[in-house]
């Protein structure tokens, strides 16, 4: 049972910074945003190339450096493609699409498919703490300290505004914000906390592959789907991703658990999604806007 | 809040665009201070315009003119440069707000713009106490609220920004007798209370009646320029 939840504990802190920026893009601004994709991988890979420039430097250094690379490679992603929609003037879902196979030719054109971290020092090594979970407690640590963040961050002004852009994106022009300023922050955050997520999926599997990203969406969605439907009476809190990612997995290692095969797992969890719309969400009439989450 | 006691409008020209006939020109106004003016007109006559000129949101080479708040002359091609004693409230005043939130939080969503960034937002923020006078419930969503409570809303979220001069394009367009009538006293109410010099364009030329002290101003067509002047009640 320890072990149980250990694995589940592990992997949501793996995924909770992707789940936390797909919170931002798809639940408070209400955007399509598929480049969280693109970010997860773009920032694994730039995560990998800055571990691998660095080997030989203190460990703690090259994390803070992997951290900060794999934060900026992510929000790469999510600056162009935010500046394709609003300068642009197209659709959030058309420019992540166009930012995606720009990004995946890049990476195609720059680097190998496959890119191993094993022959590298593992960064969440600094700190071994559990025997047999030696990276969970360098990720507790960071995500706490990203929670932190978010909880201050959403009683700001840029917080708020996230909010706002997507119950109403017209507000700023009667307040004096720029409606610029609030889309590409919130999009560039969102793909920057991806970038990183990607990071963390990389160097706990010691590789960085093309196609990582492909799937996420769905992966996200499910996540804030089940945040929402055990907080819906709770109006946009950062428990919302905490707790749907903790169920996700919980629920991923049930099923492992009683023998179920893990490659029909998207299957599932499509079946899981429409079932919690057409029966959660229809009885206590939430409301399906953006992406149901 | 303090009184302006001059506010007057003049010399102003405005065309759509180059080669294209000039729209107003030459037009002056004297507006009365502390209270509501009226615009009126028929459709096309330029009454929004005239608003968005006042409001410092057209930004034009074929604007021109001169508006004097007091012993200040602001330009109006560059007006929007300048911190304005103006607040504007469009006609679709539903814009301005954020209808799953509380009317307190819209009150405090109105003044994001003075806390940048990762400033933290205070809690609660001081309301006008006529607001009780109109029966609104401050803690629930506000898209419950009644329409003419919600332009009541959109009006002192401007507020919070303490202008000395309200603009608002049609405010009870939207309205049925019984809010436009709630409205309408508020904005009476306002005027009153807060000292604040309101310029409002109505159609309803029952309510301008109703209303306005003394006269109102009326756009009209003069062999293809747009022409104001001051009707008597």
């Amino acid at each position: 049972m320890f072990n149980f939840f250990m694995i589940v504990f592990e992997q949501s802190m793996i995924y909770f910074p992707l789940v936390l920026g797909s919170y931002i893009s798809f639940s408070l601004l209400k955007v399509p945003d598929l480049s969280l994709e693109m970010a997860y991988l773009i920032g694994a890979f730039f995560g990998g190339y800055i571990l691998q420039i660095m080997q030989g430097c203190s460990l703690l250094y090259i994390l803070f450096m992997v951290i900060f690379g794999s934060i900026c490679g992510g929000m790469l992603v999510g600056f162009i493609s935010s500046c394709i929609t609003y300068f642009g003037n197209i659709p959030h879902l058309l420019s992540s699409i166009i930012t995606f196979g720009f990004f995946q030719g890049l990476f195609l054109m720059i680097s190998n498919p496959y890119i191993s971290l094993a022959k590298f020092d593992n960064v969440f090594m600094v700190m071994p703490y559990f025997e047999q979970y030696p990276e969970l407690l360098i990720l507790l640590m960071i995500n706490f300290c990203i929670c932190c963040m978010g909880v201050y961050v959403f009683r700001t002004q840029l917080g708020y505004s996230f909010v706002i852009f997507g119950c109403n994106p017209t507000f700023f022009q009667h307040f004096k914000i720029s409606t610029a300023y609030v889309f590409i922050m919130g999009v560039v955050i969102a793909n920057g906390l991806a970038g990183l997520a990607g990071f963390f999926f990389a160097q706990t599997n010691n590789l960085v592959e093309v196609n990582m990203g492909i799937g996420k969406s769905l992966f996200c969605i499910t996540t804030l789907i089940l945040g929402k439907t055990f907080l819906y009476h709770c109006k946009n809190s950062i428990f919302m991703p905490i707790l749907g990612v903790v169920i996700y997995f919980g629920l991923q290692q049930l099923l492992l658990h009683i023998g179920f095969d893990l490659k029909y797992f998207t299957m599932m969890q499509s079946l899981l999604v429409l079932m919690i719309l057409l029966t959660i969400y229809n009885q206590n009439r939430v409301q399906h806007d953006q992406l149901g989450v | 809040m303090n009184m302006i006691q001059y506010l007057s409008l003049y010399n102003v020209s405005f065309s759509f665009g180059q080669g294209c006939s000039q729209f107003f020109d030459n037009i002056a106004i004297d507006f009365k201070v502390g209270q509501i003016n009226f615009i009126c007109g028929k459709n096309g006559m330029g009454k929004s315009t005239l608003l968005k000129i006042l409001s410092g949101n057209i930004r034009s080479k074929n604007l021109q003119g001169i508006l004097q708040i007091d012993q200040t002359l602001y330009d109006l091609q560059t007006f929007h440069d300048v911190n304005k004693p103006i607040a504007f409230v469009v006609q679709n005043f539903n814009t301005m707000l954020i209808d799953n939130y509380t009317f307190y939080k819209n009150l405090q969503f109105s003044l994001l713009s003075y806390y940048p960034s990762l400033n933290l937002l205070p809690m609660i923020l001081p309301l006008p106490t006529f607001v009780e006078n109109y029966k609104i419930n401050l803690n629930i969503p506000i898209h419950l609220l009644s329409g003419g409570q919600r332009q009541i809303l959109s009006i002192l979220m401007v507020l919070q920004r303490s202008p000395k001069i309200l603009l608002l394009d049609e405010p009870t367009a939207s309205l049925d007798e019984e809010n436009a009538k709630i409205v309408m006293n508020f904005l009476q109410d306002l005027c009153e209370r807060e000292n604040i010099t309101i310029i409002a364009i109505v159609h309803h030329i029952e309510m301008v009646k109703k209303y306005a002290e003394s006269s109102y101003f009326e756009l009209y067509d003069d062999a293809g320029l747009r022409k104001i002047r001051s009707v008597l009640i």
